[in-house]
């Protein structure tokens, strides 16, 4: 499923199960500065296809930040993180794991995996919506990254 | 060798018959001359003749012409056994045994030359046997000169011959007597030349020999001897040494020792003889003068020994004392005198004072002796103590002897004194060392049984063994039948375990001496039991087992225990690995708290928060209250889960201890701090603090909560001093934070560690009660202690202890 929340610029891709987080990441876009378009999908398996722009997703931009959350049904996080950085026409791509969990072991693998980052979802809302600022405004404004060959759809 | 006969053969003649005769044939002549006038004289005479023939040895004869007998006159058959008248008309010649001898033929032919002879002897068989005559015979002539016959005159001299003949034969034996004698003998006439030597005179001059004859001087021989150099000790000056040796030749009184090259010795002695001239005798007594030197050494080992012998006594301390009995008389040794301690220039002791030398315990069996001896009977060597004026006491050993006179009674007591005590200490400490002895083999015996341990000896060779009474005990077999053969034993073994026995036999036979092992046995009584075997074997050189010595200790009940420990430590394993097990639950859980509990959670807040946010306007009043709950207890819950996750992961986090200055820790502790001390304005004094062993991560944290709870707990209006300080104990050191906030009631001291216990209402001191229960976690995983002392309303002191760094020197100051 693909959902254009906004058109213009930068692509981002959600893999998030929970619709609830889900939807708070987007409340918490949408009041950002920065005009995004927004995919979500629900597993690993949904976002590796979208990545890989297969069946439904044939059409599906290549985004330009991942936001990952590990624990998900089918796929979890860790298996599509390991897919795109092992994928070299993926592996660019920023991924930031955006995830509850703050076991040690989850912060290592992510890292092992070449996790850009690796961030826990704090309880707060407030400091929620500043979380995802902070990322939307590093990982768009601040870094400077690599020119794309292909055009988003 | 020249033998130089001493007597001349020599016959003295017949002088003073020879002269009758012819004065007789004068005195006839004249008788004839004047018949008349003297026949009376002649008559007288012939008778006088005749009566002197009768009584002589001698007869009177006369022949014819022809040389034959015509008168005899004498008493020749009494000394030859044979009548004159056979002899008449019988030829001269036939008068001899031996006619043929060549000195009587040169006799016949001066006969018929008829000249006159004198003292020829020769030798007639006779009745009487042999006799040898002596006879002189003078021719007779007429006036013409016209031989007439003979007139002569014969003896029977054959005893002369006799003696002349044993003479002879005495002298030769004499010689040939000297000439076996090993001795020198030699003979010097007055003139001091060689008469006579014999043979054995050439080994005293080997280096003159050619000297020794007949004719020699003294002196020239004696200097040829002595300047060859075979004399020993003749010096430089020769003629000065051969000038005093002829003095006394000279003398005829040398009486010498002279040594000789080649270690020979020689006695000489010289004496004149009684006709001036000189006997020399020289022997050898070389053997002896070597037994000399042999008895001189023997002598002096002797002379050795004795002394040896005489120092002995002194040294062993051996005296003794003479009691004359029927005098009172005592002789005693200087020994003595120091023995008893008595001063040696004083006279010896009488029986009383004696006594009193004696300890006074042992007076009674030293008079006991004494009476003994007085009244004839032998008394028993005795030992008895004297006690010396420095105060140390002696034993003495007594030996006695008793000497009687010839009627029986008792004269001479002689006792003879022994210093003995180094030797009685000796047996003291002997005794006293049996003693302990005896006692050891008791407590090894006994200890034996108490060990249930065994020894035993085995002779491989002949298969016989000893065991000591514990080994009968372990095997539960008795003594007094069972005979501890190999084969007995082996009987005993239990059947799984004959091989491990095997095995060791084997060992031992290859010559190695096996490692100790054990085995089962079955007792008799069916009790099975497990035997420790230790066995030392003693091999010989070829590495053939001779003996072995070993101990069997009954280690049944080790068995039993071992069996125990291993059932607790499968217990103990299996509830290790529940506790595993459990842990990876509890982590489990703590992944689960983390995430999936938090999930939901942040739902709920979140959008609770977001309800306010964009709704606020919209809601009522007590809408946002009720919203503002949900989201305090969302955040609360949220901080307990966090909390609970902290406590679990301790032990877990922050790696592996190390050592590190605890200052360090503190340091960081009061960074973290420093937005709480500065709002509190609270003052921290630190003390010095050793460097410690721990997680330093883990105790960063200790020390944040200590001080933060410190500060928290503060007292209104006051402002909170806290003070850090250390000590070293032993291996650990331990730390003190004191402050002086609001402090614990008592009956909340033990309260305040346990997890989410809080003793104040949360709105006046918020947090959810985990930090000393974390504290309490940390200290526990360094194996420390963890305590509070602490008065309401002045102030608490936390105490807790830690490993230090003792192996670099912990830092206290």
């Amino acid at each position: 499923m693909v959902e254009a929340v906004s058109s213009r610029a930068i692509e981002i891709l959600l893999v998030e199960d929970n619709p609830g987080d889900a939807r708070l990441t987007q409340e918490a876009l949408r009041e950002g500065k920065i005009r995004n378009n927004l995919y979500h999908t629900r597993d690993g398996v949904e976002a590796l296809a979208f990545l890989k722009r297969e069946g439904e997703y044939a059409k599906a931009p290549t985004p330009d930040l991942v936001l990952l959350d590990l624990n998900m049904p089918r796929k979890d996080g860790r298996e599509v993180l390991a897919e795109i950085k092992a994928d070299s026409r993926l592996r660019f791509i920023p991924v930031v794991v955006l995830t509850t969990s703050e076991a040690e072991n989850d912060i290592v693998r992510s890292y092992e995996l070449h996790a850009n980052c690796y961030i826990t979802k704090p309880v707060d809302l407030e400091k929620f919506t500043a979380i995802v600022r902070m990322i939307e405004n590093f990982w768009l404004e601040v870094v400077t990254l690599p020119n794309r060959n292909e055009n988003a759809a | 060798m020249p033998a130089m006969p001493i007597v001349q053969k020599h016959i003295s003649p017949d002088a003073d018959s020879a002269v009758a005769t012819s004065d007789l044939a004068a005195s006839l002549a004249t008788a004839e001359a004047r018949i008349a006038s003297t026949e009376a004289k002649l008559v007288d005479a012939e008778e006088m003749l005749h009566d002197s023939l009768q009584s002589s040895l001698s007869w009177l004869w006369e022949s014819d012409e022809r040389l034959c007998f015509t008168r005899i006159v004498g008493s020749v058959e009494q000394l030859l056994g044979t009548r004159a008248e056979g002899l008449i008309g019988k030829p001269i010649e036939d008068f001899t045994r031996a006619p043929n001898d060549p000195q009587l033929q040169h006799h016949f032919a001066t006969i018929k030359a008829h000249k006159p002879y004198r003292d020829v002897i020769t030798s007639i068989n006779t009745r009487k046997g042999v006799r040898w005559i002596k006879a002189s015979g003078k021719p007779l002539f007429d006036v013409e000169g016209k031989f007439l016959g003979y007139r002569g005159i014969a003896s029977d001299v054959t005893a002369q011959v006799e003696s002349e003949r044993r003479a002879t034969e005495a002298h030769r034996r004499f010689m040939e007597a000297i000439e076996i004698v090993p001795a020198s003998l030699m003979l010097f006439d007055r003139d001091d030349r060689i008469v006579f030597c014999n043979s054995a005179t050439q080994r005293y001059f080997p280096t003159a020999s050619h000297l020794l004859v007949p004719g020699t001087k003294y002196e020239e021989l004696l200097r040829a001897h002595a300047a060859s150099g075979y004399v020993d000790g003749i010096g430089d000056d020769l003629d000065g040494w051969i000038a005093e040796r002829m003095k006394a030749h000279r003398a005829g009184n040398t009486n010498i020792v002279r040594k000789y090259k080649g270690g020979h010795w020689s006695h000489i002695i010289e004496r004149r003889t009684f006709d001036g001239g000189l006997i020399s005798v020289r022997t050898d007594i070389t053997e002896l003068k070597k037994r000399e030197v042999e008895l001189e050494a023997l002598g002096e080992t002797l002379r050795k020994n004795q002394e040896h012998l005489a120092q002995a006594q002194r040294t062993s301390g051996t005296g003794s004392v003479e009691r004359n009995l029927q005098t009172g008389d005592v002789k005693w040794s200087e020994e003595c005198s120091r023995m008893f301690d008595r001063d040696p220039t004083l006279p010896a002791p009488s029986r009383n004072e004696f006594l009193h030398l004696v300890h006074p315990e042992d007076r009674a069996i030293y008079e006991a002796s004494m009476i003994a001896s007085e009244s004839g009977r032998d008394s028993d060597p005795f030992k008895f103590r004297v006690t010396h004026a420095d105060g140390s006491i002696r034993w003495l050993h007594c030996e006695t002897s008793l000497v009687k006179d010839a009627e029986g009674k008792p004269w001479k007591r002689i006792g003879t004194y022994r210093d003995i005590t180094e030797e009685q200490k000796a047996a003291d400490a002997l005794k006293a060392l049996a003693d302990k002895l005896r006692r050891s083999q008791e407590y090894l015996s006994q200890g034996q049984r108490l060990a249930r341990m065994g020894s035993d000896f085995r002779d491989l060779r002949s298969d016989v063994a000893e065991w000591s009474d514990t080994c009968y005990e372990i095997f539960g077999v008795d003594k007094a039948t069972f005979v501890p053969t190999t084969e007995n034993f082996l009987k005993l073994v239990h059947p799984d375990d004959h091989a491990t026995i095997a095995r060791t036999r084997g060992e031992i036979a290859a010559g190695k001496n096996p490692e100790p092992f054990e085995y089962r046995i079955i007792r008799p009584d069916g009790g099975v039991r497990y035997i420790h075997r230790e066995v030392a074997v003693e091999f010989d050189a070829k590495g053939k087992p001779l003996y072995m010595i070993g101990t069997i200790r009954d280690v049944t009940q080790r068995h039993a225990m071992d069996e125990e420990i291993r059932r607790k430590s499968r217990e103990i394993e299996e509830r290790n690995q529940e506790l595993q097990r459990s842990n990876a639950e509890l982590e489990q859980f703590a992944y689960v708290a983390s995430h999936d509990l938090q999930e939901p959670l942040r739902m709920v807040a979140s959008y609770c928060q977001l309800l306010q946010r964009r709704y606020n306007d919209k809601l009522d009043k007590d809408a946002g209250e009720f919203i503002g709950f949900a989201v305090e207890g969302a955040n609360r819950m949220q901080r307990l889960i966090n909390d609970l996750l902290s406590y679990s992961r301790v032990g877990r986090k922050g790696g592996d201890p190390v050592t590190f200055e605890f200052a360090d820790a503190v340091a960081t502790a009061l960074a973290n701090l420093k937005g709480t001390i500065t709002d509190s304005n609270a003052t921290i004094n630190v003390g010095p603090l050793p460097r410690v062993v721990g997680v330093r991560m883990q105790l960063t944290q200790l020390m944040q909560n200590l001080i933060g709870n410190a500060i928290k707990f503060h007292r209104e209006g006051v402002t909170p001093v806290i003070a850090v300080s250390a000590t070293i104990e032993g291996p650990m050191c331990h730390i003190v934070v004191e402050d002086n906030g609001i402090g614990i009631e008592p009956q909340y001291l033990e309260r305040v560690f346990l997890i989410f216990q809080r003793l104040h209402e949360r709105n006046k001191y918020p947090g959810t009660g985990i930090g000393l229960a974390i504290a309490k976690k940390v200290i526990e995983f360094h194996s420390g202690r963890i305590w509070i002392e602490s008065t309401p309303g002045q102030g608490s002191r936390f105490h807790f202890t830690l490993p230090a760094d003792i192996q670099n020197g912990a830092t206290n100051g």
